[in-house]
């Protein structure tokens, strides 16, 4: 069999794209948004990520909804309406970023749409492409949030050595697992649940909202841990 | 900690987590795994293919009859599984050796997985 393997890049590796503005990559893409990227396009349309999620997102607040045409749901007639606070994907295009086991990351080539407008050159680098589309706070926070993935998915392996949820319980509903994970997707939601209950001030802009969100979801792993799991092993 | 404040966090044996807490874990796995585009089989929800098998069946009209099949190697078969994705395609020769056409059914495939993951997760 001969496979197409994707192009994998380096953020050394000779590169350049210059977006023709055609709009055909926004069609017929699932554009998976974290938190953060929800936080972001949340503040950019002056809604709450609650508000946004229900709008305009679908799958529990974790991709974009789509229009019944294919085309992304932010996508206006003159273009992205979101493109100031637009998702780390759609920032990277057309290349693709995976990140390893061992943290290293590696680019790929996205297919492109056969009429697309952007054009491909080799007068740059990878990196500099990247970092001209404004990834970097945006690779932070999901490093962030990843890191908070890989807490919980340790928990889960030190409570009985079995992936969540754990064989004794009784199988959970989808209808139980949308509303507990509203508190892991929805920034606005636990970070106000948690400011009512400590009387502390809502965060003013994305950042703090994210650092705040974060910091809820680590007391909770951390909760959690203390008093399921670290009884047994003591 | 008291014992009896373990008492009531853990309603399982010790070191089982109560079945909120399980809950709680597995939504914000799948949660968070999903909006940071993590493969689910990644996230130890599902397990990892290990054998990738093609089975070929007459048409229906034929009663929908095996006619053979074949297993793809382990190395290949976590190859085609990778987060970095692959694309499976079928092509038909004559008898001479000239190409008659090929099929690609990545999307597809990909979807149907995905459903049946899901399907496994909600329980």
């Amino acid at each position: 069999m001969a496979a197409q393997l994707p192009v994998l890049h380096a953020r050394d590796t000779a590169f350049s794209y210059t977006c023709g503005a055609c709009s055909r990559c926004c069609y017929g893409k699932r554009i998976v948004v974290n938190p953060y990227e929800l936080a972001r396009l949340a503040r950019h349309r002056d809604l709450s990520t609650t508000e946004l999620i229900a709008r305009f997102t679908v799958d529990g607040g974790t991709a974009l909804a789509v229009r019944p045409d294919g085309g992304c749901v932010f996508l206006g007639g003159d273009g992205c309406t979101v493109h100031a606070d637009r998702p780390l994907v759609c920032r990277l295009y057309p290349l693709g970023r995976i990140v390893q086991p061992d943290g290293g990351e590696i680019f790929v080539e996205v297919e492109p749409h056969p009429e697309t407008a952007g054009v491909y050159g080799r007068d740059g680098t990878v990196g500099a492409y990247v970092e001209s589309q404004g990834v970097a706070p945006y690779i932070a926070a999901g490093d962030r949030y990843y890191a908070v993935l890989v807490k919980l998915m340790s928990l889960s392996a030190s409570a009985d050595g079995t992936p969540a949820p754990a064989p004794s319980a009784e199988p959970a509903g989808d209808a139980e697992l949308d509303a507990e994970s509203a508190r892991f997707v929805d920034a606005d939601l636990a970070v106000r649940a948690e400011c009512q209950r400590t009387g502390e001030p809502f965060p003013a802009d994305v950042e703090s909202l994210v650092d705040k969100h974060i910091a809820v979801l680590e007391r909770w792993v951390e909760r959690t841990f203390e008093t399921s799991i670290r009884p047994a092993a003591s | 900690m008291s014992a009896e404040s373990k008492q009531d966090h853990s309603a399982g044996p010790p070191g089982a987590l109560s079945r909120r807490d399980s809950v709680k874990l597995a939504a914000g796995i799948l949660a968070l795994g999903a909006g940071l585009g993590v493969p689910r089989r990644a996230l130890g929800l599902a397990p990892s293919a290990a054998r990738m098998q093609m089975k070929f069946f007459s048409g229906a009209e034929d009663g929908s009859k095996l006619l053979d099949s074949a297993d793809l190697s382990e190395s290949l078969t976590k190859f085609l599984a990778s987060p970095a994705g692959a694309r499976v395609q079928i092509k038909f020769f004559h008898a001479a050796g000239g190409e008659v056409g090929s099929l690609g059914l990545p999307a597809l495939m990909q979807v149907k997985i995905e459903r049946l993951e899901m399907k496994r997760i909600g329980g």
